[in-house]
């Protein structure tokens, strides 16, 4: 990957360089600041696969620099590592909500970082190879189908531009990056849209992904009182993490997202209303679980919002039967 | 390839000794300004913190994992003890002194 270092130490760059030369695959550039930063995007001839931004800089600092990159056209997917020695839960939630991928804690070891790097690697490469076949297609039109990917009924897929909402390998890293402390009070909810798998194969791919991101956005915003973070995992579900939500009665919210859902009076291109519906899992309390626990137990919030989505449909379907036999 | 690494990490290893000395003496300035002046103690403190926050995000590469992890004890001990009255808990002072003693050391053996 072709890498952009960030950060104010030149002692960490010089580290880096020396971290990140013993590795053929990947090529490093550095900066000392976001202005330098930016510079350097605009001095060099290709586009960078991969950001690595130290949070703590005077001036513009790596949070920052990361909404800023993720405006950028071209940068909204592209790999950024926050590389700090801050830990604490408010800068990795800041971090993640501006557009962070992962999150590197100094001090770092070789194999760390070369873990994490090979973790995005499979993200940088598919943004290559899509940049390559829209540069290839010859009229707008093919460039703009180059653009677009088609997204499987079970594939999660980025959802740009939405406040609080985050890619789903991003939520992975988010939760294994906390503590036990800082997730203390977090739980765990997924919410399902009912009978997904109808809708999906009822309207086009186009209108499926419009309608997961209006979806995100009515979760996100119902909410939004509280630190939360959203994403979506496909197959129609929602995970969040959600800070200090003991208090939050679930039923309530699934109404309050439902009928946000219903005023937003979602539609196909083609004008024709939508019918969408969500319903939620039960809640998994996140305390005790860090590391490889704590996305087991995005995993079973997961799974609990579509069980509770087939149940319900089943029900519906029973109550139609009961009442042709009555 | 491990032996070619730390090789090629000699020189950033010097380095950090190099700029530690002179944080050490931005520290011990700071440290008897905010000890003094109790009205500056905060500023100063603060400025202690930025120190600590980049030595600890450097020094457990180099190999000086627990000048990094006690720098970072100081950072976050900084930072959860903030009083605006610019009074702070002596134990904090303390550990100030002992990082500079400790850090001392390794610049010492430098020379």
């Amino acid at each position: 990957m072709y890498i952009l270092a960030v950060d104010d130490d030149p002692i960490i760059l010089e580290t880096l360089e020396i971290f990140i030369g013993s590795m053929p695959e990947h090529e490093l550039v550095t900066a000392q600041s976001a202005v330098d930063a930016l510079q350097q995007m605009a001095d060099q001839p290709r586009m960078f696969d991969c950001f690595l931004l130290d949070i703590q800089m005077p001036a513009t600092d790596g949070i920052e620099l990361c909404s800023i990159l993720r405006n950028v056209g071209g940068y909204e997917r592209t790999p950024i590592l926050m590389l700090t020695a801050m830990s604490d839960k408010g800068h990795i939630d800041n971090a993640f909500k501006a557009g962070a991928t992962d999150y590197i804690t100094k001090p770092f070891e070789l194999n760390s970082l070369q873990g994490r790097l090979n973790l995005v690697e499979p993200i940088a490469d598919d943004i290559r190879v899509r940049a390559e076949k829209i540069a290839a297609a010859e009229s707008e039109d093919a460039k703009l189908e180059a653009g677009q990917s088609f997204v499987e009924l079970h594939e999660p897929f980025s959802i740009m531009d939405v406040d609080g909402v985050i890619e789903n390998h991003a939520i992975e890293n988010y939760v294994t990056q906390l503590s036990r402390k800082s997730l203390c009070g977090s739980v765990c909810l997924a919410f399902s849209i009912r009978h997904v798998a109808e809708i999906y194969h009822d309207i086009s791919n186009y209108d499926f992904t419009c309608m997961i991101t209006d979806v995100s956005e009515a979760i996100s915003d119902c909410l939004s009182p509280v630190q939360r973070l959203v994403s979506y995992a496909g197959n129609g579900t929602f995970v969040s993490v959600i800070e200090g939500a003991s208090h939050i009665d679930a039923d309530r919210l699934v109404d309050q997202i439902n009928l946000h859902i219903h005023r937003m009076e979602l539609a196909q291109s083609n004008g024709e209303r939508l019918n969408v519906r969500v319903c939620a899992g039960r809640m998994k309390r996140m305390v005790w679980r860090t590391g490889d626990a704590a996305v087991d137990a995005l995993r079973e919030a997961h799974d609990s919002a579509e069980q509770n989505a087939d149940r319900l449909e089943r029900e519906m379907g029973n109550i139609w039967t009961t009442a042709q036999f009555a | 390839m491990q032996d070619n690494l730390t090789d090629s990490l000699q020189p950033i290893r010097d380095r950090f000794i190099a700029v530690l000395a002179d944080r050490q003496s931005e520290i011990l300035t700071s440290l008897e300004v905010a000890m003094r002046t109790p009205e500056l103690a905060t500023a100063e403190l603060e400025r202690i913190g930025g120190v600590m926050h980049k030595i600890a995000g450097t020094a457990g590469t180099l190999g000086f994992g627990a000048l990094g992890e006690s720098a970072q004890k100081i950072e976050l001990g900084i930072l959860s003890s903030s009083q605006p009255d610019g009074t702070y808990p002596a134990q904090l002072w303390i550990d100030i002194v002992d990082w500079l003693e400790l850090s001392s050391g390794l610049t010492r053996d430098a020379d």
